[in-house]
């Protein structure tokens, strides 16, 4: 989270300033990427570049605080995987394999950044076991750092509903974690 | 133990299901959902599920930070710009003007359409000015000027050019019957001039003399006998009951130089203008009576 600062750093990217949305992309693409890998693994990546192209059309017109514009980037990447699932349930086709897609050699890193990653796939992974709205729930609470408010929005559920979700979730996260024995 | 003799010390405290604890992990799930901070009194069924939180918020890592490149091409082109709303101008800017440019020319299209209309009806109504007339008569075949061909015959200020009265004195002497001079501020009629009197003596608001400007129309005989309400208009007109001379002696009304009888727009106009009893029509070069009499004595 970029804190006090996102205010100017949001109007010098308003402004046209390269490096002011550069910030902005650096704090908002991971978390954005981590919650598409969760609920559609296959077009993460693609649905986070479509969330930009359509962010970037809108960035000018664009007026919050840090927690509005991430509701707002996320509320857009969330638009967009339930369109890409509409065109898959109109065109079905068949996916890649994920497990030969995670054994593909990725960029050399360094030792911790690897195991870091690691942990964070196994604790995705994790996340992925759970209800869809628990997952999503927890995801956006914990990755994206929306309030239970804008959370509800989001998914179109009242507060109430989305507490009792994430409380729910994390208590059969903590479960799947001891089941699994995996120490992250 | 039970019982109401027991002490509240001594109860039970029953664990109902589901509601184990309930309030103090909804406030320490709540914690862990705001922020990194662990808390102290998390129970340790909850602390997996605290380590997953911790996983979930770690630093990006490289493969999270691969397409930068590529947003911050998108952001160039569409934000590096001053305004991009003058990009959108040149692409909204056409369809906007084909619109105006179409109306404009549906409105004018529909108001030439309509001027047309108007001029052709005014042609065929006889209503246009005199040139204007005579075009419309050559091209669309409208009704000829029958006003504008008698151009030599219109009365002025000094009178009439072919020595005839001016309407006004004769449009008197059709509603009363006879010519009596009327007073006008501006013209004093002819002393000479004399209507003819009536043959019944009495005028009539509708004289059945009614020349046509067909010379070969006959009336046919009436079935009843009777005379027909529209004598023969072979003129000159009967000689006259009193012995008299016609006001107007040489009044023969000529053929029309195409042979082709009038149209029924003449017959009208000639009713209206031998309501003047007495006076004929004046010879016209055209063949059709003139609009205005032509009273024996010029002014």
């Amino acid at each position: 989270m970029i804190g006090e600062g996102f205010a100017a750093v949001l109007a010098a990217a308003q402004d046209g300033s390269e490096a002011a949305f550069s910030q902005l992309w650096r704090d908002t693409n991971p978390p954005l990427v981590r919650y598409l890998r969760v609920i559609a693994p296959a077009v993460a990546e693609d649905v986070a570049a479509d969330t930009w192209v359509r962010t970037l059309r809108g960035l000018n017109g664009f007026c919050g605080d840090e927690q509005a514009w991430r509701a707002w980037v996320f509320t857009i990447s969330r638009r967009l995987v339930i369109d890409e699932r509409r065109r898959k349930a109109r065109r079905p086709a068949v996916p890649l394999d994920e497990a030969a897609l995670a054994a593909l050699p990725t960029a050399a890193d360094a030792a911790d950044e690897a195991l870091e990653r690691l942990s964070t796939k196994a604790a995705m992974a994790m996340v992925a076991k759970l209800p869809p709205l628990q997952a999503e729930v927890i995801l956006l609470r914990v990755v994206a750092g929306l309030e239970t408010e804008a959370v509800a929005r989001l998914v179109g559920r009242s507060p109430g509903a989305v507490r009792v979700a994430a409380h729910r979730g994390l208590r059969r996260l903590a479960e799947i974690a001891a089941e699994a024995g995996v120490t992250l | 133990m039970t019982g109401y003799g027991v002490s509240d010390g001594d109860m039970p405290n029953f664990r109902w299901p589901g509601h184990d604890a309930s309030a103090i992990e909804d406030a320490a799930l709540a914690a862990m959902l705001s922020g990194p901070e662990v808390p102290e009194d998390l129970a340790a069924g909850l602390q997996p599920a605290a380590d997953v939180l911790a996983a979930l918020r770690a630093r990006p890592s490289a493969d999270e930070l691969t397409g930068e490149a590529f947003a911050l091409a998108e952001f160039r082109n569409r934000v590096g710009v001053p305004d991009p709303a003058r990009r959108i101008r040149p692409r909204r800017r056409p369809a906007l003007l084909t619109s105006i440019l179409s109306a404009k020319v549906a409105v004018a299209a529909a108001a030439v359409a309509i001027a047309i209309g108007g001029v052709a009806t005014a042609a065929y109504a006889g209503a246009l000015p005199a040139p204007a007339q005579r075009l419309a008569h050559d091209v669309i075949g409208a009704p000829a000027n029958h006003t504008a061909s008698h151009s030599s015959g219109r009365p002025t200020a000094a009178g009439p050019a072919d020595g005839r009265r001016p309407f006004r004195h004769h449009h008197h002497v059709w509603w009363h019957g006879c010519w009596t001079p009327k007073a006008h501020p501006h013209k004093t009629p002819n002393p000479a001039w004399t209507p003819k009197p009536h043959p019944t003596g009495t005028a009539s608001p509708n004289p059945s003399w009614t020349p046509s400007p067909r010379p070969s129309w006959t009336p046919k005989p009436h079935p009843t006998g009777t005379a027909s309400p529209r004598p023969a208009p072979t003129c000159p007109p009967a000689p006259h009951p009193t012995g008299t001379p016609s006001p107007h002696p040489s009044f023969t009304p000529k053929p029309h130089p195409s042979g082709a009888p009038g149209t029924y727009r003449r017959h009208h106009r000639h009713h209206h203008h031998h309501r003047f009893p007495g006076h004929g029509p004046g010879p016209h070069p055209t063949g059709s009576p003139s609009p205005l009499p032509s009273p024996t004595a010029s002014e």
